[in-house]
């Protein structure tokens, strides 16, 4: 379980995060709300290690973890934009992090087919990440970040770049995976729909204070977040 | 381990890319003021009221200047005339090489080319005479009081990087699909070229060109063949003054540099800052 | 006509190397005459153990050593500086020598050279030549590191890579094209260069460029020649496998 407490964050006279406290069960994905701006990237940096806290606590199964460095923190960050590793194909770029845990080459090898296949990826394997359309990019990104099981993902707008139908395919292996393998996620967003759909816990970031939501419907009442107002808009069309 | 590195890093850019200019510039300004080297005789100003009275210095400071500009203006001026012309066989790919092609030329073996080219025994008097021309009669094009070969040689230096630069923006800046929308708006060919490509042009090769003119203005190797000794490019002068046997020459040539570096440092000063102006 | 500004421009271009490839192999050819009236391999006969066979050898070790170093020290560096608070001060500072007119700089260095007693020596020229190049492979990796190459290192941290894993499996494999263009650059500035040699090493590093010199200053056109041809020769290949390993990359 990730817990975070009065996490603080200034960049130079500009406060961008203000006593974030946060709780995040396993198997469960936080989608927080915010617009461009609000502190989003902060949070997840800080969250992932990239970047210090000025103050507040990050615990993982409640061990701190503000003293480690990213690496062994097993808390994944993926960005709007796939970053995959354009000197490695498909198949190793979802090794790649196996490989780095030195895994066995038998068990590595079974590993990547296994969730090549989960992926659908499977007639794409040798291919090189420039040939692959963005769908399938954001595919290998993710598949390269759940094989190494890791206790968070940090999810930052990751389908933000992507055309709305591809989004829509996104969204829902997202969330076929994420109940399968039980994934823990914070995933954030400017797009109230997705963060709708894509959360199991809900939170509204705005200028750098965080509001949590005890149930899906205490989420969509608030005025702040802005469903209320889409929810009449389209009523009077 | 990250700030540790980060130190490494920056000492490394110290040591080998900082101190070394630093280094000769202090020593530079102390052999000028008297201070060092071996007619160092304690803080005087003598060597600096040398060079401020020194034509040659002068001169020199005018002819680098004039070069560099008008050699970077007419480099710039004839790739914009040019440029509609070359453009086809310029996006045809197997042509493409010829345009890169003078990028393989140092500029000490285009000095050479130009001496054999432009010289009295060169190519041009060959050919003049072969037309029937007395060898006697043909005018001198190196080392010529006019610098006309010493301009010729820096402009063919110039112009096909100058060239390449406009041809990549003439891409990135889409004058092409600009220049259709020009053409619906009502623009001739003619007015496209001047109000539209010229501008955009310009604008987007001006650091490059400023660059340009920045090495233009320390160039060596073309000066120092083609030119004349008085007046010299500041490179040559320079070089001149270190090299004579005259030790009085010496403190003049760290004064000379001194000035060198301070011109180069607020060219690039405004360079940087017209950047950062644009970026913004 | 419409051709003709291109047909002048090839001529143009393409003039320096037929002139230099006829000049190499051209015997007698005094003035007047416009060609030559006989072919010698006389010029190129030094080839093994000769001057200029010497020469070249120097000029390629130099070029080698000097792109390899000042690559592989401006990569590391450049990673460092681009992400400092102060970036564009660095890059200032880069710019500054990296502009500096070769020569005055060598005239400026050779005090510290001769009470290094490594004027007019191998490793001397090299140390100034790596001075010269290095500002340039900082300022060329500097914008090599963009936003996009960092956020995939911070990615590979947080996928469990470490520092040493970070720099051999991500950031050197990924810039793998950069790190060779920017070689081949380096190797051409060094290649090229006439004045910080003959200054350093005192016309005693005879350099390809420093022979050409020495050569035209002898009137021996024939020789000048031949090593004009060999100092295009390493370009020419580069432009044959890739053109874009001519053109220098100094917009930032």
């Amino acid at each position: 379980m990730l817990q975070i407490n009065n996490i603080n964050k200034a960049f130079g006279t500009t406060r961008v995060l203000q006593n974030i406290s946060l709780e995040l069960p396993k198997g469960e994905t936080l989608a927080v709300l915010g617009r461009s701006g609000c502190g989003k990237t902060t949070l997840l940096k800080i969250i992932a290690g990239l970047l210090p806290a000025d103050a507040g606590e990050i615990l993982q199964n409640d061990q701190r973890q503000n003293e480690l460095p990213p690496q062994r923190r097993n808390a994944v960050y993926l960005y709007q934009e796939a970053l995959l590793f354009p000197h490695l194909n498909v198949w190793e770029n979802i090794a790649f992090g196996l490989r780095l845990r030195k895994t066995p080459e038998n068990e590595l090898k079974n590993r990547v087919e296994a969730l090549l296949v989960h992926l659908g990826l499977q007639a794409e394997a040798r291919r090189m990440p420039q040939a692959l359309s963005g769908g399938q990019k954001q595919r290998v990104a993710f598949g390269r970040a759940i094989i190494i099981e890791p206790q968070v993902l940090l999810l930052d707008e990751p389908f933000g770049a992507l055309d709305p139908e591809t989004r829509s395919q996104m969204q829902d292996f997202y969330q076929k995976t994420a109940e399968q393998l039980q994934l823990s996620a914070v995933f954030v967003t400017h797009d109230l729909k997705e963060a709708l759909r894509m959360g199991t816990r809900w939170a509204y970031l705005d200028q750098g204070q965080l509001q949590t939501y005890p149930t899906r419907e205490a989420f969509v009442r608030d005025p702040k977040t802005g469903i209320e107002q889409e929810i009449e808009f389209w009523k009077n069309v | 381990m990250v700030y540790r590195r980060a130190l490494l890093q920056k000492s490394a850019f110290l040591l080998l890319g900082i101190m070394p200019l630093a280094g000769a510039l202090l020593y530079a300004l102390g052999y000028s003021l008297g201070l060092l080297g071996a007619l160092g005789q304690g803080f005087t100003l003598r060597h600096w009221a040398r060079l401020l009275q020194d034509d040659a210095f002068w001169r020199a400071l005018l002819l680098s200047s004039l070069m560099a500009v008008s050699v970077c203006a007419l480099s710039a001026f004839m790739a914009l005339r040019l440029l509609p012309r070359l453009m086809p066989w310029w996006e045809k790919k197997r042509w493409r090489p010829i345009f890169y092609l003078p990028l393989a030329l140092p500029p000490l073996v285009a000095a050479v080319l130009s001496l054999q080219f432009l010289g009295n025994s060169g190519m041009l008097a060959r050919l003049a005479t072969a037309l029937g021309m007395d060898a006697a009669h043909f005018p001198a094009l190196t080392n010529d009081p006019a610098q006309l070969g010493l301009g010729f040689t820096l402009l063919m230096l110039t112009f096909p990087f100058t060239l390449l630069v406009m041809l990549n923006h003439y891409k990135s800046a889409q004058l092409s699909e600009l220049s259709d929308l020009a053409a619906t708006l009502g623009a001739s060919p003619a007015q496209i070229r001047r109000k539209l490509w010229a501008p955009v042009l310009l604008r987007r090769a001006a650091p490059t060109l400023l660059l340009s003119a920045v090495f233009m203005f320390g160039a060596f190797e073309a000066p120092l063949l083609l030119g004349r000794q008085y007046p010299a490019m500041i490179s040559v002068y320079i070089n001149q003054k270190f090299s004579r046997f005259n030790l009085d020459d010496v403190p003049l040539a760290y004064t000379a540099t001194v000035v060198y570096a301070l011109l180069l440092l607020s060219a690039l000063a405004f360079f940087l800052h017209h950047q950062k102006q644009e970026k913004s | 006509m419409r051709r003709l500004p291109f047909i002048a421009l090839v001529l143009l271009f393409a003039l320096p190397f037929v002139y230099f490839g006829v000049a190499a192999f051209a015997d007698q050819w005094r003035f007047p005459a416009l060609w030559p009236p006989g072919w010698t391999l006389q010029h190129w006969a030094a080839l093994g153990g000769g001057q200029w066979g010497q020469s070249a050898g120097l000029s390629l070790s130099l070029a080698l050593l000097t792109g390899g170093i000042a690559t592989a020290l401006g990569f590391w560096t450049a990673h460092g500086l681009s992400q400092s608070k102060h970036a564009r001060r660095w890059l200032l500072w880069a710019y500054f020598p990296y502009a500096f007119s070769p020569v005055i700089y060598a005239h400026g260095l050779k005090f510290f050279f001769n009470s290094a007693q490594l004027a007019g020596q191998f490793p001397g020229v090299l140390l100034g030549q790596l001075i010269l190049c290095y500002p340039f492979a900082v300022l060329f990796f500097f914008s090599h590191f963009d936003q996009r190459l960092r956020e995939m290192e911070a990615l590979s941290y947080t996928l469990g890579a470490g520092p040493r894993a970070v720099w051999w499996r991500v950031l050197l494999p990924v810039s793998r094209p950069a790190l060779l263009l920017c070689f081949f650059q380096i190797f051409l500035i060094s290649w090229f260069d006439y004045g910080l040699s003959s200054v350093i090493g005192l016309g005693q590093v005879r350099t390809l460029t420093v022979a050409v010199y020495q050569y035209i200053m002898e009137a021996n056109a024939g020789l000048a020649a031949v090593s004009a041809c060999l100092l295009c020769l390493p370009p020419l290949v580069l432009l044959w496998v890739n053109q874009g390993f001519l053109q220098k990359k100094v917009e930032i």
